[in-house]
C-alpha cells in the first residue's frame, strides 16, 4: 500500500514557490517535508503512485542513495478520489546559500557552470576535485535509477542542488518528472538541457543519457552551453586518466539514441581507471542445415524363437 | 562567446508628479532588481537590462548593462512635466544603437521588451509621430511595449503606447506599493524569460509576460 495523506489532514503554511505545474508548501507540523500541489487535475494517480511505492523496491543502500540525494514523492496527497499532489523531502538548509543582499539562494547548478560574481554572497563555486566527487554522486544516483529503467527526464541547471562539504552534496529536484510506468505529467524540458534528438516531449533513458553528458560535462568545464559534438574545455587539474576517458565519453553522447554512453560507462570515466578493451567473443557458426539421410540402414530383422509352451 | 541576448528597457516617468512616495517606491525597486537578475548566472547571461527616465526630457540613466556587473544605478529624481515624444526618441535611438553594437560583438538580439511607466497625461506635442518611428513595422529591432498608468494617467493613452499589454493602477492599492508590484512583475518576466528563452536558433526568445498584476487592471493593448 503506497503511503497516502489527506489534503484535509495537513498544515499548510507558507508557499515556498510557484511553478507552471504546481506550488511547493512547507507544513506547519513537518518541518521536515513540503507538498507540492498539482494545479491540473489530470495528474496521473497511478503513475504517481508508481513513483512513490518505488523506493521500497530498492536495496537498503541504493534507497539511501536515492533519498539522501532527491527530493522523490514519498506520500500521496488526495482530495476526494483526486490525486492533488504528493509530499517530498524539504530540501536541506546547506543546499542554500546566501546572496550578497543576504537573502536565501539555492545554490543550483547553475552556479557551476559561470565564473562566480560578487553578487552570490557566499555562493562559491567548488574546485574541479569536488566537481569531480560531485559528477560521481550525480551517476550513483542516477544509476539508482537507470538499472530499474526509470528515466528522471527534467535534468537541467535549476533542478540539481549542490552544497560544499567534504565530501560535497547533491540534492535532484522535481523528480515527479520521472517515470517508472508511464509519466505523471507531461515531460518539461529545460532550453539548452533538451535532447536535439528528441523529437517528442517524452523523456526515455535515451534522452536522460544525453543530459547525463551535458551534466557532467558542464560540471568539469564550467561552461553552461557546451553540448557533445563541441569541443569540451575541461577544467585544469583533473587526473589525466579521468581528463580523456571523460572527453571521449562526452564525445560519443553526440550519437543518435541507443548509442549514449551509459551511466555505468560514465561510472568508469569519472573513476579514472584505466578499461581493457575486449574483443567480444565471435559469435558461434550455425549450424548446418542439410537434408537429413538415413545413415543407418536397418538391414533384415530376424526372429526370435520362442521355446513353445511346454506342459 | 557568442550569445543570445533579450534586452530589457525600463522606461520610467520621473516627472513632478511622481515626488514623493511613487518615485521612492521605484528608487527602492532598484536594487532588489539588480540582485534577482544579477545574481541569476543565467538570467544575465541571455538579458541585458537598460533605465531610462523621462519627464520635460529623456535621459538614459543606465545604459544596456549585464546586471551582474553593475555596481550603481543613478536615482530616478522627479521633476518637470511629461513629454513622451523625448522618451520615444530616445527610447529608439539607444535601441537602434544597442542592437547593432550587440550583433557586432557577435550576439544574436531578440526583439526588445520596453516597460513604460506614467502617471500622466502627455504634452500635447505629436508624441504620435515618435511613437509610430519606435513601432513602425518596417525597423526590424522595434520593441514589444507593455505600457503601465497609474495616478493621472489615461486608460486609452496607455492602451495607445501598449504594443502587447497595457496595465491600469485600479486604486486596490496605494502607489507604493502597486509599484513595488510593477517591479517585481518586470523582475519575475526578466527572469523567467531569460530562463525559458529558447535555446533553439530558429525559435528566437519567448519574452515571457505578466499575466495580472496585483493593483493594475490587464487591458488588451490596442490593436494598430
Amino acid at each position: 500500500m503506497v503511503p497516502t495523506v489527506r489534503l484535509a489532514d495537513l498544515h499548510l503554511d507558507e508557499v515556498l514557490d510557484k511553478g507552471g505545474q504546481g506550488a511547493v508548501h512547507s507544513l506547519a507540523d513537518r518541518p521536515d517535508q513540503v507538498f507540492k500541489q498539482y494545479f491540473l487535475p489530470t495528474a496521473d494517480g497511478a503513475a504517481l503512485s508508481a513513483l512513490v511505492g518505488f523506493p521500497a523496491t530498492l536495496s537498503p543502500g541504493d534507497r539511501r542513495t536515492l533519498l539522501e540525494s532527491a527530493a522523490w514523492p514519498t506520500e500521496i496527497v488526495v482530495e476526494g478520489h483526486r490525486t492533488a499532489g504528493f509530499l517530498m523531502q524539504r530540501v536541506p538548509a546547506r543546499f542554500a546559500g546566501r546572496k550578497a543582499n543576504g537573502r536565501h539562494q539555492l545554490r543550483e547548478l547553475q552556479y557551476l557552470l559561470f565564473p562566480p560574481k560578487p553578487l552570490w554572497g557566499d555562493i562559491e563555486p567548488l574546485d574541479v576535485f569536488e566537481r569531480l566527487f560531485l559528477a560521481r554522486r550525480f551517476i550513483e544516483v542516477m544509476g539508482v535509477l537507470h538499472r530499474r529503467s526509470v528515466v528522471l527526464g527534467d535534468i537541467s541547471m535549476r533542478n540539481i542542488l549542490w552544497a560544499p562539504g567534504e565530501p560535497p552534496e547533491l540534492f535532484i529536484l522535481d523528480c515527479d518528472s520521472a517515470c517508472v510506468a508511464g509519466t505523471v505529467l507531461p515531460q518539461a524540458d529545460t532550453p539548452d538541457w533538451n535532447d536535439p534528438e528528441s523529437r517528442t516531449s517524452t523523456s526515455d533513458l535515451d534522452s536522460d543519457r544525453y543530459k547525463i553528458a551535458l551534466t557532467v560535462g558542464r560540471i568539469l568545464s564550467c561552461d553552461a552551453y557546451v553540448r557533445p559534438g563541441t569541443g569540451l574545455d575541461l577544467l585544469d587539474g583533473l587526473p589525466d586518466e579521468v581528463a580523456a576517458a571523460v572527453g571521449t565519453t562526452f564525445a560519443r553522447a553526440a550519437g543518435g539514441h541507443g548509442t549514449r554512453p551509459t551511466v555505468d560507462e560514465w561510472a568508469r570515466a569519472l573513476s579514472g581507471r584505466a578499461s581493457i578493451p575486449l574483443t567480444p567473443p565471435a559469435p558461434r557458426p550455425p549450424m548446418p542445415v542439410l537434408p537429413l539421410t538415413d545413415t543407418d540402414r536397418r538391414g533384415p530383422r530376424g526372429v526370435i524363437q520362442l521355446r513353445p509352451y511346454q506342459r | 562567446m557568442s550569445q543570445q541576448i533579450l534586452p530589457f528597457y525600463l522606461v520610467c516617468d520621473e516627472s513632478g508628479s511622481m515626488s514623493g512616495e511613487p518615485i521612492e517606491a521605484i528608487n527602492k525597486a532598484l536594487p532588489e532588481l539588480h540582485s534577482e537578475i544579477g545574481s541569476n548566472p543565467v538570467v544575465t547571461d541571455k538579458t541585458r537590462f537598460c533605465l531610462i527616465g523621462f519627464s520635460s526630457r529623456a535621459e538614459i540613466l543606465l545604459p544596456l548593462s549585464d546586471l551582474s556587473t553593475v555596481t550603481e544605478i543613478p536615482a530616478l529624481q522627479a521633476s518637470g512635466g511629461t513629454d513622451y515624444a523625448k522618451a520615444f526618441d530616445v527610447l529608439r535611438e539607444t535601441i537602434n544603437d544597442d542592437v547593432n553594437t550587440l550583433k557586432a560583438q557577435g550576439h544574436q538580439v531578440f526583439r526588445p521588451a520596453v516597460f513604460f511607466l506614467s502617471d500622466g497625461l502627455p504634452a500635447n506635442n505629436g508624441w504620435e509621430g515618435a511613437y509610430r518611428a519606435l513601432t513602425d513595422p518596417g525597423w526590424r529591432p522595434r520593441p514589444n511595449i507593455l505600457a503601465f498608468g497609474f495616478g493621472q494617467a489615461d486608460q486609452q493613452t496607455i492602451q495607445q503606447v501598449a504594443t502587447t499589454k497595457a496595465f491600469m493602477a485600479n486604486g486596490q492599492l496605494g502607489p507604493a506599493q502597486a509599484l513595488q508590484e510593477f517591479a517585481k512583475s518586470l523582475i519575475r518576466s526578466i527572469v523567467n524569460s531569460g530562463t525559458q528563452s529558447a535555446s533553439d536558433q530558429t525559435e528566437g526568445a519567448t519574452l515571457v509576460m505578466p499575466a495580472e498584476v496585483p493593483g493594475f487592471t490587464t487591458i488588451t493593448a490596442e490593436a494598430l
